[in-house]
């Protein structure tokens, strides 16, 4: 049978390459709902706020740790950077990607570490889920939100592990940065709306 | 005669949209708060327009992938080898 120009034999179908990956369209829709789950929460919060008799924050209750937060939110938003300068290196197959990739891994676990340091003092201040709106959208909000980065923390260590072991495609480093960039992304809209 | 009976229904159905600025289907409507009413009519188009962002622009970039990858082909034939096949097209 003859070939073509390319060298193919006739008859045969020439398959295309799909415009996304299937696993970056699935963390694409998922993030999705993702953000449509935090739209709702954040809104809820806005109307509780602005329903709330005698200003918000509520008098009596412990105030937010705007400035101690301000400092982890600049290690998260740098987490994010990070993981972006290390997709680079990765695709450019530089030695450089493993430093960086653990340096947003480590930056992401400060983020954690420091919250929940965070939490501990807030509890201590009376600050608990049913102590009040504050209390309890404060938590309902924030933790979300924390959940979600003890999440995207495991998905990036299991990316460090494969990189490691020299197993790592960019069809699986791909979706683990979109909830990376996700959980990055949404913080500071919670800050701005739960802290300031 | 059909013409001023359609004029007739169009002009009812704008007085009923009109009259319709009692109808209060929602508990922060009546709010006496003014801030709360704002939050209420914010988080609406908030919560509207961010489903439709986020799904029109996968859809943009979609297509404009999708047209990227439809671009010319790898090989260029060169127009001596094409003279005797006739007008060339791309389209399927």
């Amino acid at each position: 049978m003859p070939d073509d120009a390319l060298g193919r034999p006739y008859g045969v179908p020439v398959k295309r390459e799909p415009i996304l990956p299937n696993g970056v369209l699935g963390m694409l829709m998922f993030v999705a709902t993702e953000v449509m789950f935090f739209s709702g929460l954040i809104s809820a919060f806005v109307i509780g706020k602005s329903n709330a008799i005698g200003g918000w924050p509520p008098p009596g209750q412990p105030r937010l740790p705007i400035e101690e937060t301000a400092l982890n939110t600049a290690a998260l938003l740098a987490s994010g950077v990070l993981l972006y300068f290390a997709n680079r290196a990765f695709l450019k197959d530089s030695p450089k990607t493993k430093g960086l990739l653990a340096g947003s891994i480590a930056l992401g676990g400060f983020f954690v570490l420091f919250q929940g340091a965070e939490w501990v003092a807030l509890i201590g201040e009376g600050l608990t889920l049913t102590s009040g709106q504050l209390g309890g959208f404060f938590y309902l909000l924030v933790g979300s939100h924390a959940l979600h980065v003890v999440v995207g923390f495991l998905i990036l260590l299991y990316t460090y592990r494969r990189l490691t072991a020299g197993n790592l495609d960019r069809f699986t480093f791909w979706p683990a940065q979109i909830f990376w960039y996700f959980v990055v992304g949404v913080w500071p809209v919670l800050y701005w709306q739960v802290y300031l | 005669m059909r013409s001023l009976g359609r004029a007739l229904a169009a002009i009812a159905a704008v007085a009923l949209g009109w009259a319709a600025n009692v109808a209060l289907a929602c508990p922060s409507c009546a709010s006496p708060l003014e801030e709360n009413r704002q939050a209420f009519v914010d988080t609406t188009i908030f919560l509207t327009v961010v489903p439709l962002t986020m799904i029109g622009g996968l859809i943009w970039w979609l297509r404009r992938k999708a047209r990227e990858m439809d671009g010319p082909p790898e090989i260029q034939v060169p127009d001596n080898l094409l003279r005797d096949v006739g007008s060339f097209t791309n389209e399927r």
